[in-house]
């Protein structure tokens, strides 16, 4: 079991490294394409769902967080900040993203694997590695945080909304308590979070999808693989970050 | 059959040998129809990967060669601009209609192709966009991989008759058929050289 957990860790080591050496091939028009593609899978087509979450994430938490604390309280911006803008949104966000983006990775490079267009690729002149994957990494690694930032944004207006509808407080009141308590330290660091997040799942999509038996039934067990590692990664670097932060404090 | 495949460029000539035994010996340069006839799949695979290891040389298998999850279009966009600054030019797009006219199709069909999925076009149209772009950049050797396996008559005559284009096209460049050791195996017209590793396993 630790053999091929070592084994899956090093292929995934080997991945980034292959990636970050490779990323210079993304100034390729056509790589480039596949980029955008990527970005706007993974980005522009889940904001609808990060909308819905943001929304009702942000009203929920304010509001209770106002009615058990109370809206005045130093407390409460500061869980708001540290909850919900640090720690909630990029954590929500990346789930979002391995629901939707790591299973269809994985499963759309086992489909590919299956029907040997890799081979196909290659006698087409491509490095498939580079076609295949480093958009794939990368647009993962750009569009998460993109998509974390819009969460952050959406779930602190419906909660300021919220917490002014309810309080009656004006809405600059309450926006300027938040800003009070806010760090620009943190919140870069939870882009830089999620844009790791991002890669970390790119690459664990890529390599279940890319690495599997040529059968049907690798192509369900590849997207099994990729979200359930996904979600363990989306853990790990989240614990990380925050110890990270406690250690600094 | 699971002897040591290896294939090298020798001066102008390809040579395939098993074994340390020389089976086939292509001129590179004097074009023409080749054929190399293969007891089964597992080694037709194995002479189509050892050829493909040969820098020049491109492969044609029968299902086209395409990507599956993307059109026709970005098919040709990919295999001739990958790597180029600039997307596909005019003068590619003029030479790849010239080059599907040249295959037998027709102007709308052709301004259709280009925005189907090949999974979605029937087997013989599939080869023959993927044939085209061999066309527009032929490589030293082409070689077609099991073309003619589960094909009617008519459709071997019809992509004969396709493939012709390429020596009229490109009369210097040979075409080798890797095919399998068929009952049916349709007769090449003006096929210069057969090989028959099925039948003489004792020279190779």
């Amino acid at each position: 079991m630790s053999t091929a957990g070592d084994h899956r860790l090093g292929a995934y080591l080997t991945l980034a490294w292959f990636a970050g050496s490779r990323r210079h091939e993304l100034r390729r028009p056509l790589l480039r394409i596949q980029l955008l593609r990527q970005i706007h899978a993974t980005g522009v087509m889940a904001l609808p769902v990060i909308g819905v979450l943001a929304l009702l994430t942000g009203a929920v938490l304010a509001t209770q967080l106002s009615a058990l604390i109370g809206a005045d309280s130093d407390l409460t911006q500061r869980m708001l900040f540290l909850g919900l803008f640090f720690e909630l949104a990029p954590l929500l966000a990346a789930l979002v993203v391995v629901a939707r983006s790591s299973a269809g990775i994985a499963s759309e490079l086992a489909v590919m694997h299956l029907h040997d267009e890799f081979t196909a690729l290659r006698r087409l002149g491509v490095p498939a590695a580079d076609y295949l994957l480093l958009p794939r990494i990368f647009g993962l690694a750009i569009a998460l945080p993109a998509v974390t930032a819009c969460f952050q944004a959406i779930a602190l207006a419906s909660g300021w909304i919220a917490t002014t509808l309810i309080e009656g407080r004006p809405l600059l009141e309450i926006a300027g308590r938040f800003l009070d308590h806010a760090d620009p330290w943190l919140a870069l660091l939870s882009l830089v979070k999620s844009a790791l997040t991002g890669a970390a799942v790119g690459i664990i999509a890529c390599h279940h999808g890319s690495s599997g038996e040529r059968s049907t039934q690798a192509i369900s067990g590849a997207a099994i693989q990729s979200v359930g590692t996904g979600l363990i990664a989306v853990f790990v670097i989240d614990a990380a970050v925050a110890a990270l932060v406690w250690a600094l404090r | 059959m699971n002897a040591e495949l290896a294939a090298v460029i020798e001066g102008r000539h390809l040579v395939l040998r098993r074994a340390g035994t020389p089976c086939l010996t292509l001129p590179l340069d004097l074009g023409g129809r080749h054929r190399l006839v293969v007891a089964d799949a597992a080694t037709a695979r194995r002479v189509v990967s050892t050829i493909e290891a040969c820098p020049g040389s491109g492969i044609l298998p029968a299902s086209g060669g395409l990507l599956g999850a993307m059109s026709v279009a970005e098919n040709f966009s990919l295999a001739l601009r990958y790597g180029e600054e600039e997307a596909v030019t005019g003068d590619d797009e003029r030479q790849l209609v010239a080059a599907l006219r040249l295959c037998g199709l027709s102007d709308p069909r052709i301004a259709a192709l280009g925005r189907e999925l090949p999974m979605k076009l029937d087997r013989a149209e599939r080869w023959t966009a993927g044939f085209a772009r061999w066309l527009v950049r032929p490589p030293e050797l082409l070689v077609i991989d099991r073309l003619f396996a589960g094909l009617t008559r008519r459709e071997v005559d019809a992509l004969i008759a396709v493939e012709a284009a390429y020596h009229r096209r490109h009369p210097f460049r040979p075409v080798l058929f890797v095919d399998l050791d068929s009952h049916e195996l349709p007769e090449l017209p003006e096929c210069r050289s057969l090989t028959d590793l099925a039948e003489s396993p004792c020279h190779c």
